[in-house]
This record gives C-alpha cells, sequence and structure tokens, in this order.
C-alpha cells in the first residue's frame, strides 16, 4: 500500500506541474484567481484566491509527506506587464525517507537517511497579453534548498523533474529561467506552451530544461486537460532526453 | 513607448509567434523522440553487441601455439562489499572512489595473470549502484587489451526497487586480437515471476562472436551468466539453447571456447544444497512452514545433472574425474565474507583441447569478487 502512495504521490508531483489558462484557470501567469475561488485536480495543487491579488496553494496529495505551500502575490503592473511574485516552501524529507526502503517501492537506497531539508522559492512573473486571448508571461525564480547535513552525493533520484529540483539540495541554490505562452483555440478549448531552464551553478550537473505543451477543454466548474512534457537534462551518467505524457482533470467552485 | 508596444504586439504577431512555436516544438519532438529510451531495455532475441577499442593498445600479430583464456565474475567492482542483494549486506550504492580502487585491483591482477582473451561477468557500465563508472572501459584503458564486447543482461532507467535506480550491467570479453561478429542472444526468462518483476527484473545472455588471430585462424568466443535465482526450469532452458548453440558450431566445424557463469554446480557434486551457508540473518529454510522451503538460488540438486551434457560432449576446464577427486581445489563461489570458496559455478568449456593440467582455479583472489577467476591455456588449432 506505502508503495503504491509512494509511486502515486511522486507521478503527482510530475503531473501537477501541467499549467491551465483560461479566465479561471490561469496558474503559470502573473494572473491570480478571483476572491473565494477554489481550484483543484486529481494531480493539481489546491488553489484559494484569498483575496483578488493574493492566493494560496499547495498539492494536497503531497501534503502529510510533502509539507508545501505556494503563495502568489499580484503586484502593480510594471512597464506595461502584470507582475506577480511567487513564494514557496517545501520540505521534502519525510518522502525521501518513505522513498528510501528495501524491496518493490524503493526509489532510493535504505542505508540513505535524510535530514530535515527545506526549500525557499522565489520567482518573479511577469506578463504580457497581446489580447483577451493570448498573453506571455516570463519567469526567473531563485531557488535555494536546506539540509540539515550535507547530503550523501550519491543519494540523488537521477530521473527527469525530480533532479533538478532535489538539486538545490546538493547545491544550496539554484536558478531558473521560464517563458510560457497560454492561448485559446476557441471559446473553451485552450492550450499553453512554455520552456523552463534550471541552471545549477557550481554543481557537476548544473544544466537542465523542460518544456510542455498542453491542450484543454475548460468550462466554468470543470476541465480536462493532456499533453505532454519533454525533458533534457545532464545527470551523473550523462545527458538524457525524456518523453512524457500529460493529462488531469481540474474542477473549481466559488 | 507602452503604445507602440501594444501595436507591435499585434494580433498578427502573436499568431506568428504561435505558428513558430509549433513549429520549433515539433522540430524538438522529431529530434528527440528517436533519443527516448523505454523505462526498461526489452532485448531482441538476437542483437549486435557494443564495441570497445583502445588503440593505444597493440594487437599481436604472430600466431601463438597456444592462448591463455580466463573467465571472471567481477561483482560489477564490489570486491567484497557487504552488498545487500546476495551476500546479506546492507549497501546499495558504492562510491566511485571505492569503485576505481576495486578495479585497479581487479586490472592489476588481469595484467599480472595475463590472460589472451578474457570471458567477464557482472560488468557494471552505467549503474547507480556503482556510482556510474564504466568498468567495460577502465578495464580496457588499464590493461593490455586492445578490443572487447559487451552487452547487457539488466539494463533500465530505473529499477524501482531497493533504491537500484538506473542499471546497466552485463556480460563481456575482452581480447587482444579483434572481436568480430560479436552478437548478443537473449536467454530465457524466468518464468513463475509476476509480470512487474518480470518487467524490471534480469535478462540473462550469451555473447556469440568470433575472434580472428592475424594470419591464425579464426574461431569463436562465447560469454554467458545463466541466471542465478531462477528458481524453475529456466536454467535448463538457457543450458539447452547455449548447449545447440556450441552444437552448430561444432557441427559446422568450427572450434569454440566457451566462458562464463552458469550459476550451476558440476554433476557428481558432494553438496548441492547451500541454503544453510547464504542464510541471511532472519532467514530460515527447511523448516515446516518455510516458505521458500529453499532460498533462491542456494538449492542446485534438482539442476545437478543439468551441465552433464557439456561434460559429455566438450572438453571442460576440470575433467569431472578431477573434480571428484578433490572438489574444494576448484570451487570459485561463495556468498559470505571470511570463508572459504564452497561451490563451483564457473567454467570453461571446447572443442578443440586444452593444454593438460593447466587449469588454475584462482582461489587465492578471495578479496576480489565472490567469485574466482579460472584459466587455462588452449592449444591454437593450425588452420586458417
Amino acid at each position: 500500500m506505502l508503495n503504491k502512495y509512494i509511486i502515486a504521490a511522486l507521478i503527482a508531483l510530475i503531473m501537477s506541474q501541467s499549467a491551465n489558462a483560461g479566465d479561471n484557470w490561469i496558474k503559470g501567469t502573473a494572473g491570480n484567481l478571483p476572491e473565494g475561488r477554489w481550484e483543484t485536480g486529481l494531480f493539481q495543487p489546491l488553489r484559494y484566491g484569498y483575496t483578488n491579488d493574493m492566493e494560496f496553494s499547495t498539492q494536497p496529495l503531497l501534503f502529510f509527506v510533502m509539507p508545501n505551500l505556494d503563495f502568489k502575490w499580484k503586484h502593480d503592473e510594471l512597464a506595461g506587464f502584470q507582475f506577480a511574485t511567487v513564494h514557496s516552501v517545501y520540505s521534502p524529507t519525510i518522502l525521501l525517507n518513505l522513498a528510501s526502503r528495501e524491496g518493490t517501492g524503493g526509489i532510493l537506497s535504505p542505508e540513505f537517511e535524510f535530514p530535515f531539508m527545506l526549500s525557499i522559492n522565489n520567482e518573479v512573473l511577469l506578463t504580457k497579453s497581446f489580447d483577451a486571448n493570448h498573453s506571455m508571461t516570463f519567469k526567473l525564480g531563485l531557488n535555494l534548498g536546506i539540509s540539515g547535513e550535507k547530503l550523501n552525493p550519491t543519494s540523488t533520484i537521477d530521473l527527469p523533474f525530480f533532479f533538478p529540483r532535489l538539486a538545490v539540495f546538493y547545491n544550496n541554490w539554484s536558478v531558473n529561467l521560464g517563458v510560457d505562452y497560454d492561448g485559446r483555440f476557441k471559446d473553451n478549448l485552450i492550450y499553453s506552451v512554455d520552456a523552463d531552464y534550471y541552471t545549477i551553478p557550481g554543481y557537476d550537473y548544473d544544466t537542465y530544461f523542460e518544456h510542455k505543451l498542453t491542450a484543454g477543454y475548460y468550462k466554468e466548474g470543470w476541465g480536462i486537460m493532456a499533453g505532454y512534457k519533454l525533458f533534457y537534462g545532464e545527470y551523473p551518467f550523462g545527458t538524457q532526453w525524456h518523453l512524457l505524457p500529460m493529462f488531469d482533470i481540474v474542477w473549481g467552485w466559488n | 513607448m507602452y503604445q507602440q508596444f501594444r501595436q507591435i504586439m499585434s494580433k498578427q504577431t502573436a499568431s506568428s509567434i504561435r505558428k513558430l512555436t509549433i513549429m520549433v516544438f515539433l522540430i524538438i519532438i522529431v529530434i528527440v523522440l528517436p533519443d527516448c529510451e523505454p523505462l526498461v531495455y526489452e532485448f531482441p532475441s538476437e542483437e549486435t553487441c557494443d564495441i570497445y577499442e583502445n588503440t593505444k593498445n597493440n594487437e599481436p600479430q604472430t600466431v601463438p601455439a597456444t592462448i591463455k583464456v580466463m573467465t571472471w565474475n567481477i561483482r560489477f567492482g564490489a570486491a567484497r562489499a557487504h552488498w545487500f542483494g546476495e551476500s546479506c549486506g546492507e549497501r546499495v550504492v558504492l562510491p566511485a572512489d571505492e569503485v576505481r580502487q576495486n578495479m585497479k585491483a581487479l586490472a592489476d591482477k588481469i595484467n599480472e595473470l595475463k590472460p589472451d582473451i578474457l570471458f567477464l561477468q557482472e560488468v557494471d557500465v552505467e549503474s547507480r549502484r556503482t556510482s556510474y563508472v564504466d568498468e567495460m572501459q577502465y578495464l580496457l584503458d588499464n590493461t593490455y587489451f586492445r578490443y572487447g564486447v559487451f552487452a547487457s543482461n539488466w539494463k533500465a532507467q530505473y529499477v524501482p526497487s531497493d533504491g537500484l535506480g538506473r542499471m546497466n550491467v552485463g556480460t563481456a570479453i575482452l581480447s587482444r586480437w579483434r572481436i568480430n561478429d560479436a552478437v548478443r542472444i537473449q536467454l530465457p526468462l524466468i518464468d513463475n515471476q509476476d509480470a512487474l518483476t518480470r518487467y524490471f527484473y534480469i535478462r540473462s545472455n550469451v555473447i556469440k562472436s568470433k575472434i580472428q588471430i592475424p594470419n591464425g585462424p579464426e574461431f569463436y568466443a562465447i560469454c554467458t551468466h545463466l541466471s542465478a535465482f531462477a528458481t524453475d526450469s529456466t536454467k535448463k532452458k538457457q543450458v539447452d539453447l547455449v548447449y545447440g548453440m556450441l552444437n552448430d558450431i561444432d557441427q559446422s566445424g568450427k572450434k569454440f571456447i566457451i566462458g562464463g557463469d552458469f550459476n550451476l554446480v558440476p554433476p557428481q557434486s558432494d553438496s548441492t544444497d547451500y541454503c544453510d551457508e547464504d542464510m541471511c540473518q532472519g532467514e530460515s529454510y527447511h523448516h515446516t512452514g518455510d516458505e521458500p522451503f529453499h532460498k533462491d538460488g542456494s538449492f542446485y540438486t534438482p539442476e545437478k545433472d543439468w551441465l552433464m551434457v557439456f561434460y559429455n560432449k566438450y572438453m571442460p576446464d576440470v575433467s569431472l574425474s578431477a573434480y571428484t577427486a578433490n572438489q574444494q581445489a576448484y570451487f570459485t563461489h561463495v556468498t559470505r565474507f571470511n570463508t572459504p570458496w564452497d561451490r563451483k559455478l564457473d567454467y570453461l568449456f571446447t572443442n578443440n583441447k586444452w593444454v593438460a593440467n593447466s587449469t588454475t582455479t584462482h582461489q587465492d583472489l578471495l578479496e576480489y569478487s565472490d567469485h574466482a577467476p579460472v584459466s587455462i591455456m588452449w592449444e591454437v588449432p593450425n588452420v586458417k
């Protein structure tokens, strides 16, 4: 049972990166959920519009094994761009220690015991709307990784998605840059394309790239999306590309 | 300025960006898709082996009367580390420094023993457990061999069990002379595993290759590593496949040498049940209610005659009469630490001639691996 939960939680972690777009379904832009609106999905984080300028979100599937909280704060426009900052914290210690186990589901060797770890991420989002249906968002983030003690360098998870996000704990900091393009094919048919670059300065494996293309059908209260995510990165064994399918069902309410 | 920007970023511009974006991503997918590996590599029944060559090492041009061949399961360069998998240990991932140190010891010993052809088993080339040290390349770079072939028997991007992670381990042949036509032949998979375990599990193989001595004969060099933990008839099927392959070569009039870890004890062995010897703390075997009743990979009794066909038809490194007269002298394997070798699992066979009394089971090399190498001199056939 625990094996299945660990694997489900890790899949959810990847899937939760799928971006939504649309009037209410905006996630990867500087826009916020309206005050009082809730949104979530099978894999999506639970988001709540606290005010029209402030939004909280967390990944509930993971919360008890990887406490996590995001806070998006919308600021005044900046040179014609919507401007927001996102401040996130998460601690993967419990999840990693659960994944360090003997037998099936042992993602990591049981010989590793992970100390308290905390990641603090701060990201700037600048969104330019071309018209009512299309926008482009630029992202710049600084990620800090704090670890109670020095981690064993062979305890990395050498898989896409996980490696660059956990690398921050081995290197203490990393930077990410990205661009999102969100648009509407037709009334409820929405697409999102993005590209993200991670650099982990000073780390042996310091370059990482992700790109995603999703399309979804969204109504006021629910939506369904599918797409793919492409990964390229440097790992301890060398470089590798990965292409993974993505899907999700989302719903929202006021 | 803002108004100007708005004008520039008109709908047409947005449309152009959209088209350009789609084009770029389509191109990326076309480039990337061929590079995308499956999570676990499921081998075809036969495929070409990876070829290694170290051009700094010379290829001898004279035809020797005899050559030295050796087989060695090098335990993925773990030496006698207390690894979890087969030795009741607790370790899973070995740091690169430790692996390189073990590989240096192996390379130094190989340089001292100087086989002309070396059959290797459990060679890691890109595994998390050995910190991604390419042991095949290491041996080629640090010995006198010019040529090598490698074939994986366990290749997965991630094995989600015990923290094994990425795995690429296999069998290999190193040779002073050029290796041609090397193919990896898939051996039957273990039947009695559930589908998920089977998907992520080891896929045993045989490397079948030809070695060409310049101005001399061409002969077959074959390396194999049969399933260690099969508890059904899988190993028998593997033996039959290998035996059939050797018979085909023999009937074609060609000479062969085969070396490997057969994971079978010789016929007429006094001991065929090693459950007690291999038992880890907290395990129990041979008692009512024990499940399994025998430890996987340690109970050879049902298999004790499976190698007889090889002994009956081909020349073994140690004859059965010599073996039965002094079995301990030819043991090549032990799982526990600080105990003498307790069974023979590693063999060399040929359809040509070994030089009489030239076999050595290198039992002094207890610290290098959980297998001892076996070497012997082979008479080079006088044909081109």
